[in-house]
């Protein structure tokens, strides 16, 4: 009887210390992500709901959903949202597909390769800020060579500064943005393409497949999962990514560049109105996890197919 | 259905040459097994016939048409890969009709065709599957029918049973002669296993470093092995070799080994001379152990590895290991003397010099026939 007793009791210690134990390992880390990761969160989504305007400091407190509702009405919030939509979606595209087009290129054998590689990755090593200020000379017609290019090309009726055009403008950063952008697909697409077996291919040859058909129903289906990744994060990424326009544009003209991280920069970092800018910050997390949800489920759809 | 033919083959990776004049014509519906050691370049000449590596040399004919120019895809041939490659991401039905849906044969077709050789196959029940949840032997008739769906002029299989355990390797091997004489293909088969080899070719064709060594069906291959590289790659367990010397001893053609016993020369051979440094092949099969009586040579055994249907003893003759096969249990122990009566109907001669067997000559072959209707 006693025995038995104490076996139970014994088995229940070890079952508690079974459970307890992974937790105990991964305290560090776990410590950490809510010192760096969790903890400014929820700081930033308190925020959201209360006045902190460093311009109006008496004026500070918990103002509920006042900030939500002035969003919905500010015009220019709506014209932030739909630039970032255009500055995502353009700057996602071209990044892609020039870079799976790079990726293609570089799995081919040629030499003088590795060279190559290593100088198509340089611009994803430039510093933003850097490149940013060197595109926005680029676009200068004083001195820079791109204005004259499109007008002899006919883009241009005469050389001038598209970054000053708010009809344009937009299409400044975003060619920065794009010739920053596809080293990133080009490394992933081409660590990708390497690790296909290569009798595949050889078995595709033998089967007679073009190389057209060995690349849509061979190469992307190997392809499909990295794509689907990188695409999500890429995607993330642009929207969030806010440092070429402040550097080339600051937003304007006229507001004709600002996105939505711009604008939470200019409202916090020039404007001090940190409640808005955090309400507008959610709002962003909100419609991009929105945004993932939709491609994660698309993906295991697709898995599954 | 075609024949295959290499003339003056040749294929070198950068400096190092792995064919060297290749020469061989493979007739319609004809079974050639290529076997040799790792490395001797058996892929890489099949890889050559199929067009998925540049020659470097000669010419390589498929039927009368001359193929070295065309891509793999234009030679009209299927090959089955030791790794299969099947595509991981499609079912069993679409691995076995990619080259059809390339070709754009309508859909039902394709359906038609692969559900009748999936049925030949004995894979009707997984056509639905992707490769990852089959077992090595279903891969492999997967692979198979991959290859049966074209309709090729000739097979080419590169070590398509090496991937699968030893019972199953029996099974497919058998599966195997079926489909050939079923579809009376022409099939280039590339394997090191001895037994398939001789099982499943009309002819083999021994390669050693690049270079073919003989050309002939399987028995001739066994029982007349062209050079010491073949007499010893072909059979297992291996052929034996004794150094000797040919002598005239008492007016009759002897050799005789380093520590003076003398083997009588029963047959007649093509430039035999006395004095001439012969390695005298005989296979384990060929020797026997004495229960009484010295015999031809006297050895000490070093090991015995009974399998149960038969045993295989090893001994010590003159510093050389001498293997026997027998069908009976000897009772033998390890360091006992024993003394070793070979049949010497069955020497293989060859030049120590050259490598080369020395040719029985016919009336030999004649009075050979007399000597065992005793
Ligand atoms: N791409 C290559 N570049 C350089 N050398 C190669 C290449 N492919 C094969 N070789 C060499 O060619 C020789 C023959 O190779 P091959 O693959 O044909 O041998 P194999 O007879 O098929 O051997 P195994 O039985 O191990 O498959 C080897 O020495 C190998 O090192
Ligand atoms: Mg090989």
């Amino acid at each position: 009887m006693n025995t038995a007793v104490v076996a139970i009791k014994s088995q229940k210690k070890i079952d508690f210390q079974r459970v307890l134990e992974p937790y105990l390992y991964l305290s560090p880390a776990l410590i950490i992500i809510a010192l760096i990761i969790i903890t400014p969160t929820i700081v930033g989504f308190s925020y959201a709901f209360q006045s902190i305007e460093l311009l109006n400091p008496f004026n500070g407190g918990w103002v509920g959903l006042a900030h939500f509702k002035a969003m919905f009405a500010d015009r220019y919030f709506f014209s932030a949202l739909g630039n970032t939509l255009d500055w995502t979606l353009i700057s996602l595209f071209f990044q892609f597909f020039l870079g799976l087009g790079l990726a293609l290129l570089l799995n081919r054998r040629f030499s003088g390769r590795k060279l190559v590689q290593a100088l198509v990755f340089l611009p994803w090593a430039v510093p933003t800020f850097l490149s940013g200020l060197t595109w926005a000379w680029l676009f200068n017609p004083i001195i820079g060579i791109l204005p004259h290019w499109m007008s002899s090309v006919g883009l241009l009726s005469e050389p001038y500064n598209i970054l000053s055009d708010p009809q344009l403008a937009m299409y400044g950063p975003i060619v920065a943005n794009v010739w920053f952008g596809i080293p990133f697909f080009a490394i992933t697409l081409l660590a990708a393409l390497q690790s296909v077996p290569s009798d595949l291919y050889e078995a595709a040859a033998i089967d007679g497949a073009s190389p057209w058909q060995v690349f849509v129903k061979i190469t992307l289906p190997f392809l499909a999962p990295m794509i689907a990744i990188t695409v999500m994060l890429r995607t993330i990424w642009i929207a969030n990514f806010a440092d070429l326009i402040i550097v080339m544009t600051s937003g304007g003209p006229a507001n004709s560049t600002q996105t939505l991280p711009s604008y939470i920069f200019t409202t916090a970092y020039r404007r001090l109105d940190f409640g808005y800018a955090s309400a507008m910050a959610v709002m962003l997390l909100v419609l991009l996890l929105f945004y993932t949800a939709i491609l994660l489920k698309m993906r295991s759809k697709l898995a599954k197919a | 259905m075609a024949s295959i033919t290499l003339n003056n083959l040749s294929k070198h990776f950068d400096k190092t040459q792995v064919l060297k004049n290749i020469n061989i014509e493979m007739l319609e519906g004809e079974f050639v097994v290529l076997v040799g050691p790792s490395g001797c370049g058996k892929s890489t000449l099949l890889r050559s016939i199929a067009g998925l590596e540049q020659i470097s040399g000669g010419d390589i004919f498929i039927g009368e048409t001359k193929v070295n120019e065309l891509a793999p895809k234009d030679r009209d041939i299927s090959m089955v890969f030791q790794s299969y490659a099947l595509y991981p991401h499609m079912s069993v039905e679409r691995n076995m009709g990619f080259s059809l849906e390339v070709q754009k044969v309508p859909k039902a077709q394709i359906k038609k065709i692969v559900s009748e050789v999936a049925e030949s196959l004995g894979l009707s029940q997984l056509l639905d599957r992707k490769p990852k949840a089959l077992s090595g032997g279903q891969r492999q008739r997967v692979a198979m029918g991959r290859a049966i769906v074209r309709h090729p002029k000739a097979f080419l299989f590169d070590e398509p049973l090496s991937n699968l355990d030893a019972q199953l390797r029996v099974q497919m091997r058998l599966e195997i002669k079926a489909l050939h004489q079923r579809l009376k293909s022409t099939i280039v088969y590339v394997t090191h296993d001895q037994v398939e080899a001789m099982t499943l070719a009309d002819r083999i064709v021994v390669l050693n470093a690049g270079v073919i060594q003989q050309v002939g069906p399987p028995l001739e291959i066994y029982d007349r092995p062209a050079n010491l590289f073949v007499a010893g790659f072909m059979g297992s367990p291996s052929m034996n070799f004794i150094n000797t010397q040919v002598i005239m001893d008492r007016g009759q053609l002897c050799l005789q080994t380093t520590s003076g016993d003398k083997l009588p020369l029963v047959h007649q051979y093509q430039n035999l001379q006395v004095g001439m440094h012969i390695s005298c092949g005989i296979r384990p099969e060929h020797v026997s152990i004495l229960d009484s009586g010295f015999g031809h040579l006297q050895g000490r055994v070093n090991a015995l590895e009974p399998t149960g249907i038969s045993e295989q003893i090893y001994c010590d003759y003159q510093g050389e290991n001498l293997c026997i096969y027998s069908m009976q249990r000897s009772g033998c122990k390890e360091n006992q003397a024993i003394a070793l009566q070979l049949d010497v109907h069955k020497l293989h001669l060859f030049s120590e010099q050259t490598g080369l067997r020395l040719q029985q000559l016919p009336d030999a072959i004649a009075e050979y026939k007399v000597v065992s209707g005793e």
